[in-house]
């Protein structure tokens, strides 16, 4: 019985030395195997993987080589080469004495006078003032800012209709809201208004306030033809020029109003 | 004469049978073994070159993104001043809509007739309000007959009535709230009387 078990076992050696060819054949067809396995198979998915990261990868380039050419080329674009006029018509900090500057220049060339004039500054920067601004500028979605402006002008009819018109083309952008004429002088004769025209006005100026954010990968805003009309209307804007002031000029406790000491004889 | 029988000669026949077989496996697998190393070849060498791709097209993404942000700075004063624009381009258009109105309602009832009042501070931002002044009420009611005519309706069909007022000096005044809706849009003409 033990000998019949031993006839029946595979015999290793003699397999090897009479089919040696199987043999290697056998080990040959297991390293293909394995090599499909263990290697072509991880190979192939990374290569995919890679593709597709490619695939992905180019339409970002593309986008950002599209944006480097726009940046490049934006510097010399008519439009932005009025900056300055758009920044006129609507500056990013409050424009208090641009404002009144350009009501006093118009006020001289349109031959008109302002007789009671109103306005809400803001607050001073105190903390609740700043706390107040915060909570302001979250509430406000539209990205500006208004200052509003109250006054009462009189002239001659065609001073104040002037004035009407040169108001609506100051910088800030100033807009009439709320306007009502009568005559002073002369009642409801007619005739004679022109002399003695009142004008009620309120007006609102804005100023930008938005928060702007860009990533790197997000392309530039477009210019449309109704912007660009813009543009041009902003031409017609008259800017007042002030310089910034980027330093506290005077105070001190020795001079605190810039006015010369009182000497006494 | 006895046949011999040679067990011996008939294995070694199918011994030899069997490994001229075995080598043409052997051939066979050679040759399998080849064409799965050149796939192995080809796959990798194309998982180099997506690498490389990979590689190249991040550094050259690199590179720009750099080179962007050395210009943050205009980019930054160029997003400001389109929005910025984009946003006079709308006070602009509102602007524009009153200012047609007022001039429309300046001229077309005549010159004897002012634009005494105007208010734009409504919280719906297509209306506007005028107030009318008329120097007798002759000229109103010339006025009212203005307000219901075809050039008048087919530009403002929703106008609105209001305050109609006489000074000590026999003036009339009157207030127009108007609609600044699109006129094409307008199904209903609605003049309230």
């Amino acid at each position: 019985m033990p000998e019949d078990k031993k006839k029946q076992q595979f015999n290793y050696r003699t397999f090897i030395i009479n089919r040696k060819s199987m043999a290697i054949a056998i080990g040959l067809f297991s390293a293909a195997a394995m090599l499909v396995v263990f290697a072509i198979v991880p190979q192939f998915q990374e290569a995919l993987a890679l593709n597709s990261e490619f695939k992905k990868e180019k339409p970002k380039l593309e986008k950002l080589q599209k944006k480097l050419v726009e940046l490049d080329n934006i510097q010399f674009s008519p439009e932005f080469l009025q900056k300055e006029l758009v920044d006129a018509a609507l500056p990013s900090k409050k424009p208090l004495l641009e404002l009144l500057t350009s009501l006093h220049t118009i006020t001289e060339a349109d031959n008109v006078s302002i007789d009671e004039f109103s306005l809400t500054p803001g607050l001073v920067a105190t903390n609740e003032a700043e706390i107040l601004a915060d909570a302001k500028k979250r509430s406000n979605t539209d990205g500006v800012d208004i200052i509003d402006v109250e006054m009462t002008v009189s002239g001659g009819f065609a001073d104040v209709g002037k004035f009407l018109i040169d108001l609506e083309k100051i910088s800030p952008f100033t807009t009439i809201t709320q306007l009502a004429l009568s005559s002073s002088a002369t009642g409801d004769d007619f005739n004679n208004q022109d002399r003695d025209m009142k004008a009620k006005i309120i007006t609102k100026s804005y100023f930008f306030t938005q928060s702007i954010s860009a990533s790197v990968e997000a392309p530039l805003p477009a210019i449309n033809a109704l912007e660009q009309g813009v543009l041009n209307d902003l031409a017609d804007f008259s800017n007042i020029d002030l310089p910034d002031q980027l330093e506290i000029t005077g105070g001190g406790l020795e001079d605190l109003f810039g006015v010369d000491p009182l000497t006494f004889q | 004469m006895a046949k011999s029988i040679n067990f011996v000669g008939e294995r070694r026949k199918k011994l030899t049978q069997a490994q001229k077989n075995d080598l043409k496996l052997m051939k066979i697998s050679i040759n399998v073994l080849v064409g799965v190393f050149a796939i192995f070849l080809i796959v990798i060498g194309s998982r180099f070159y997506f690498v490389y791709q990979v590689k190249n097209i991040k550094d050259t993404q690199a590179d720009i993104r750099s080179r962007i942000l050395s210009n943050e700075p205009i980019e930054k004063d160029y997003i400001i001043f389109a929005n910025k624009l984009k946003k006079l381009s709308v006070f602009f258009g509102r602007r524009k809509d009153k200012q047609e109105a007022l001039v429309f309602f300046s001229e077309v009832f005549g010159e004897d007739v002012i634009v005494s009042g105007i208010d734009f501070s409504s919280t719906d931002e297509d209306v506007v309000s005028f107030v009318i002044k008329a120097p007798n009420i002759f000229v109103m009611e010339r006025v009212f007959n203005t307000l219901q005519e075809e050039k008048v309706i087919s530009v403002y069909p929703n106008i609105k009535k209001s305050g109609m007022r006489r000074s000590a000096t026999g003036n009339y005044t009157v207030s127009l709230s108007v609609v600044l809706s699109d006129p094409i849009t307008q199904t209903n003409t609605n003049i309230e009387k």
